[in-house]
């Protein structure tokens, strides 16, 4: 599995899938803008495999189609702002530290919840609603690192077939040259 | 473990878990106050103040329908009902304690505990 427009589209599916999966999911505690980040594992990925540029361009297209699908303009611009936050985040420890990828994901899903307490209070115009700071920044921390690990085990068994695929795609290259050559050698 | 997690990626995230929570015990300090009315916000607009030891019903309309439905009673103030998808609203409880907010997302409802009915938000601060 290389780099391709196919592959770029798997993950975006994917990352959709997780969005749904996640609406599906019922919040216990009455905070909102509280939830899982599934799709963060898709863009964890994507972030790591393929470079951040596809990984930005899959996260806004998802939100947008999710937001088209089951959400309204507010949702959008919610989602937008805490995905693009988080995402700046996490790509500037990605490029400038040493950072796991786990810390990577927890400080992903700790800025992402600022972002939409940010785009709320803007929205309502109420600074009383950083009451709700303390409890998106500990929920984001924590799953933030549910994601990060979760990431983490994915990178490593996805990472493990790429590497596969693509000796096995030069074994089959080189393999196929020196049958070819054998071939010729016989005739 | 260690191949996944090294000793500075601890630290960070450490760190931002005791920023959570020392932001939840500033918090806890600074809304342990109860509170005297509630005003209520719709799409920016203040629909009113409200004192929270008179029981009340408080009707939100939007479009001539009513969206949100809110109750004061034996000093506490909650959602009764609600027009929307997720019902969050109702979840959020009872709230009584000055800065606790009841937030309809959907309808851009926002029910504040205050101090005064004629105080501003810096009323925090206090």
């Amino acid at each position: 599995m290389k780099k391709s427009l196919p592959a770029l589209a798997v993950f975006l599916t994917f990352a959709l899938i997780c969005s749904y999966i996640e609406s599906l999911i019922p919040i216990p505690f009455g905070v909102p803008g509280m939830k899982l980040g599934l799709t963060n594992v898709v863009i964890i990925l994507l972030l790591y495999l393929f470079g951040p540029i596809d990984a930005i361009v899959v996260s806004i297209l998802r939100i947008l189609l999710i937001g088209f699908m089951f959400g309204n303009i507010y949702s959008i611009c919610y989602s937008l702002a805490g995905g693009l936050l988080s995402f700046v985040c996490m790509y500037l420890l990605y490029r400038f530290s040493k950072f796991k990828m786990i810390t990577v994901s927890v400080v992903g899903g700790f800025m992402h919840n600022v972002g939409q307490l940010i785009i709320a209070i803007l929205f309502f115009e109420n600074t009383y609603l950083i009451y709700y700071l303390p409890v998106l920044l500990i929920t984001g921390v924590v799953t933030g690192a549910v994601i990060g690990v979760i990431a983490q085990a994915v990178y490593a068994r996805i990472n493990k077939f790429i590497h596969k695929d693509d000796i096995s795609n030069d074994n089959i290259k080189n393999k196929s040259n020196e049958e070819l050559v054998e071939r010729k050698d016989n005739t | 473990m260690s191949k996944w997690l090294k000793k500075r990626d601890i630290i960070l995230i450490i760190s931002l878990l005791l920023v959570g929570v020392i932001a939840l015990l500033i918090w806890h300090f600074i809304y342990s106050v109860d509170g005297k009315f509630v005003s209520v916000e719709q799409r920016g607009n203040l629909i009113g103040t409200y004192p929270l030891n008179v029981d009340k019903e408080i009707e939100i309309e939007h479009r001539g329908q009513v969206v949100n439905k809110i109750i004061i009673e034996d000093g506490y103030c909650y959602m009764e009902n609600a027009e929307c998808p997720d019902h969050l609203c109702i979840k959020q409880g009872k709230i009584e304690k000055i800065g606790q907010t009841i937030v309809c997302l959907p309808n851009r409802v926002v029910v504040t505990v205050i101090s005064d009915s004629d105080t501003e938000y810096d009323s925090i601060a206090n």
